[in-house]
């Protein structure tokens, strides 16, 4: 305590010494409070920044005997993906060619 | 006994004041966060973007063979080349809220033979979107436009087609935080 010592001694015979401590504990629960409440502030922001609902969910996916796997749980990802298993029952030929050329890109995205 | 006479119950006053600024406190902080959350825009362009990618790959190709009305076996049919993307039923009209110059949209569809040439095509829309989709190969960037690319496989009048299809959605002042 940086206080001169006159005056220390007066402040310590009245018995206020509890009542600092008493204070200083409040003034840093409230310090502890704030702070938490500012990181919960801060991640609102950083969620609310990468929110995006436009991203399919990048799973295991590609030609697996012809047949295309999806390794997402949008169905929508695979609406494409039907047309080339429609356009197999009709015309098979140059199939791994194919496979490769599509899974191409799916592996870049 | 005489530590607490008189002003024990000031105290107490004082704790429940400030209890309630503390409630108070951490209840607007909730419905800040709350707040925050909910006004940031929701990123849709690459939803967006595979929605008219969808559209348009639904109306090239129906059960894995190019629509007869569309192609015939020189490419593109006479009819379709004048009015492609009317038939498809597509349209380019996007809400001017944001006083934005120049379209918001770039698509592109491309038919490849089985060596991997280029036989016929169109695009259409906002070309400078197309520097976006370069640039986000590495690392995606928010302000950019967003690109979605799709392929797939097709017959036609007898031919093996591998398309393409380029669709680029901008709007980034709707849909990203300033």
């Amino acid at each position: 305590m940086l206080m001169p010592r006159p005056l220390q001694k007066r402040f310590l015979k009245s018995g206020k010494r509890g009542q600092i401590s008493d204070t200083m504990t409040w003034v840093v629960a409230t310090l502890i409070i704030l702070a938490i409440l500012l990181v919960f502030i801060y991640a609102s922001y950083v969620f609310a920044k990468s929110k995006s609902i436009g991203r399919f969910a990048k799973g295991v996916e590609g030609f697996v005997n012809g047949i295309f796997s999806s390794g997402d749980s949008n169905v929508e990802a695979d609406w494409i993906k039907a047309k080339t298993s429609f356009a197999y029952k009709i015309n098979q030929a140059n199939k791994v060619l194919i496979e490769k050329w599509i899974n191409e890109n799916e592996e870049k995205s | 006994m005489k530590i607490f006479p008189k002003n024990r119950k000031g105290t107490d006053k004082l704790i429940s004041i400030y209890w309630f600024f503390i409630l108070f406190l951490s209840a607007a902080a909730i419905v800040y966060m709350v707040a925050v959350f909910y006004n940031s825009p929701d990123d849709v362009r690459e939803l967006e973007a595979n929605i008219l990618a969808n559209n348009l790959a639904d109306c090239i190709s129906r059960g894995g063979e190019l629509v007869p009305e569309l192609f015939d076996e020189n490419g593109w049919s006479d009819s379709s080349r004048e009015n492609f993307w009317e038939s498809c039923r597509i349209t380019f009209d996007v809400e001017d809220m944001q006083g934005w110059e120049g379209p918001q949209y770039y698509w592109s569809v491309r038919f490849y033979d089985m060596n991997g040439i280029e036989v016929f095509g169109r695009f259409t829309g906002n070309l400078n979107l197309l520097s976006s989709c370069e640039l986000q190969k590495e690392e995606e960037y928010d302000k950019l436009a967003k690109c979605v690319e799709r392929r797939f496989y097709a017959v036609g009048a007898g031919e093996q087609y591998l398309v393409k299809i380029l669709s680029v959605v901008r709007k980034t002042e709707k849909n990203v935080n300033a």
